[in-house]
């Protein structure tokens, strides 16, 4: 039962589980940036704090994918895609970090850096989704 | 990046993420006095932070005082002693509280916030009983206690207290209550009538509410901390906040003295000028050496700048919009302190039984502080006067609060004992120190910590003092019109106005 199309089809309900857990940081951390581009307009703080919660919830279901696929990888010896995992990871390090740069207090969570790093979070997520469309349907 | 060297080290463990900004080479001395040296200001992913843990005082430990002093705990076993407050007649309260409960979470950071000041506080194990106010009597006047009771119990996080007159006035939480009660009285039946209501919960924020009773005994002073470290609730959650209220004592009704005092304490009305002076606590997360914590003089009409700026016009660029039309009217205070150190408490020394070099000046008890690398604070220190003014560098004075990184105690509020010498609030150490001059020195009488100067030696403030200017509104809850008699109005509408910078607003009014 070799499988050379790492965490295809048959290995079911975890690449399932997967799927769905990898659907909210892609989620969150879009709607970061609008929620960010809302805060610049307006600076109205409301919208600050959803960033940060959509960063931390982006984040938790982030690691907690990242915890399936290692597990994923044991229990079926599928190795997961390096360079789209690669890039997952570099996803919620810059995740991370605008998080923390999200934790001041007004303004400069947000412009310019949090905005910044709000953007280039999306960018790593297009990338990683660019390495991980051969043969497999998630990110 | 001339003399700050500001190395930045960032460890990647897992999703923790830590940023360290060391800057050893400030020489923190240059942040005392007039005129501050201001570094630019550091952005770190996380706040410098080094928290104290407590550990209290061991069996036969006190603070450590300079020759010609000597320290002795005039009151162990309470319950985060805030304040220290002497009456006309020598008695001492001791004001006990803890931060009120029920502070909303808005951001992922409160979490983290809430555990670090919980740590601060020293919370863990003891489960006495706060909240309450704790009268000392020294009967034969000798610097020791000899009866104590406690005169109320069940407050709303009370700080300040004033007498005068018959009533004791507590500055709880959300309000000053007025009791009545004669000097000498060691319990207190009577219910509380509110005088006023101040700016409360649910956030409270910076709660504690010191309390001043102006010298002429008319008014009262009341301190309103921020809701926040820079106005990141919104400027709606500030209403009445960062300011310094003047209330009449007989009817209630108040006004927003001077604002832009992100947490004003301390509050005391010097012994020659009669000005009334605080100390106040700047913000936080602008790096370790900024913003300096200050004493300053309070104007009638002043502002300070919070949020929009420090020392005068240095913009805190965090608080958005900007507004550089309040920004050009605020005014530098008089005294830094240097960062962090979390001053809360303000004593002066005029005519107290102090030794020669300690009795024009004024104490000040520092906290200490948490958003720092290297701590700054956890003492008591002496700043000289000359001329109602303060004059040169201060003196380390009570110290030994630390024990390496741990915090035996924390001093908070000061006062001078019905003896003359000076009570410290060790809220962490759970103890009241008094510190005296070492050949046993006594005042002839005791002076209570308001002293109420008989002979008013000026007329009322211009404007009666609590009348606001033409276009501005008096705070609408208050009760009708002052029972003194009618006030001309203010002459000129005051600048910036009342309206932008720290509007007035009832608790009721508020949630």
């Amino acid at each position: 039962m070799a499988n050379t199309y790492p965490l295809s089809r048959p290995i079911g309900f975890l690449h399932f589980f997967n799927s769905a857990l990898l659907c909210f940081p892609v989620a969150c951390f879009s709607l970061t940036v609008l929620t960010d581009i809302a805060y610049w307009r307006t600076s109205n703080l409301l919208w600050l704090h959803f960033s940060e919660w959509l960063l931390l919830a982006g984040l938790v279901f982030g690691a907690i994918a990242l915890l399936v696929l290692l597990v994923n990888w044991l229990i079926t010896r599928a190795r997961p895609p390096w360079m789209a995992t690669l890039c997952g990871i570099v996803v919620l390090l810059l995740a991370t970090i605008n998080s923390f740069v999200h934790t001041a207090d007004g303004w400069t969570a947000v412009v310019p850096w949090g905005l910044a790093f709000s953007l280039l979070t999306v960018v790593a997520m297009l990338v990683t989704a660019w390495f991980g469309r051969e043969g497999v349907r998630h990110v | 990046m001339s003399e700050i060297k500001t190395c930045t080290g960032v460890f990647l463990a897992g999703s923790m993420l830590a940023v360290a900004g060391c800057s050893e080479d400030f020489d923190v001395s240059q942040q005392y006095g007039p005129d501050p040296v201001l570094p630019a200001p550091s952005s770190s992913l996380l706040p410098d932070l080094k928290v104290a843990e407590v550990v209290g005082w061991q069996e036969g430990q006190t603070p450590t005082v300079p020759d010609g002093l000597v320290v002795t705990a005039y009151a162990r076993d309470l319950a985060n002693p805030r304040t220290v407050h002497t009456l006309p007649n020598g008695d001492v309260l001791v004001v006990q509280s803890k931060a009120p409960p029920g502070k909303p979470l808005e951001r992922p950071k409160d979490i983290i916030r809430g555990w670090i000041m919980a740590m601060a506080a020293g919370s863990g194990g003891d489960e006495k009983e706060t909240n309450l106010i704790t009268l000392l009597r020294d009967t034969n006047r000798d610097g020791t206690v000899d009866e104590r009771s406690d005169l109320l119990t069940g407050l709303t996080s009370p700080f300040g207290v004033a007498w005068h007159d018959g009533t004791l006035y507590v500055a709880a939480a959300d309000a000053v209550l007025a009791y009545p009660y004669e000097l000498g009285q060691t319990s207190v039946e009577a219910e509380p009538a509110i005088l006023t209501p101040l700016p409360g919960g649910p956030i409270n924020h910076h709660w504690t509410k010191d309390l001043a009773l102006s010298p002429d005994g008319r008014f009262l002073f009341a301190s309103v901390g921020s809701n926040s470290n820079a106005g990141e609730r919104g400027m709606e959650a500030e209403k009445g906040r960062a300011a310094i209220w003047q209330i009449d004592r007989t009817t209630g009704a108040a006004k927003v003295f001077a604002s832009g005092l992100r947490n004003p304490n301390g509050l005391n009305f010097h012994p020659q000028t009669g000005m009334l002076w605080t100390v106040v606590n700047e913000r936080d997360e602008l790096g370790p050496n900024l913003v300096p914590d200050y004493m300053t003089s309070v104007k009638e009409n002043g502002f300070y700048g919070w949020p929009w700026s420090y020392y005068g016009h240095h913009v805190d660029e965090r608080v958005h919009p900007p507004r550089p039309d309040l920004v050009e009217n605020a005014i530098s205070p008089d005294y830094a302190l240097t960062s962090h150190v979390a001053a809360l408490g303000l004593a002066f020394t005029n005519d107290s039984a102090m030794p020669e070099a300690y009795r024009n000046g004024a104490f000040v008890g520092n906290r200490g502080s948490w958003n720092r690398n290297h701590f700054n604070g956890y003492k008591v220190i002496y700043v000289p006067f000359v001329d109602g003014m303060p004059s040169g560098m201060p003196e380390d004075v009570v110290t030994g609060f630390l024990d390496g990184d741990k915090a035996r105690g924390r001093p908070v509020g000061l006062a001078i004992d019905g003896t003359g010498a000076l009570l410290i609030a060790d809220d962490a150490g759970n103890t009241v120190w008094r510190v005296a001059a070492a050949d046993g020195s006594v005042t002839p009488e005791p002076i209570g910590t308001d002293r109420i100067t008989t002979t008013v030696t000026e007329t009322p403030p211009p404007g009666g003092g609590i009348a606001p200017a033409p276009t501005e509104t008096l705070e609408p809850t208050q009760t009708d019109t002052p029972a003194t008699e009618p006030s001309t109005p203010a002459e000129a509408p005051t600048e910036p106005p009342q309206t932008n910078v720290a509007p007035a607003v009832s608790p009721e009014d508020g949630q």
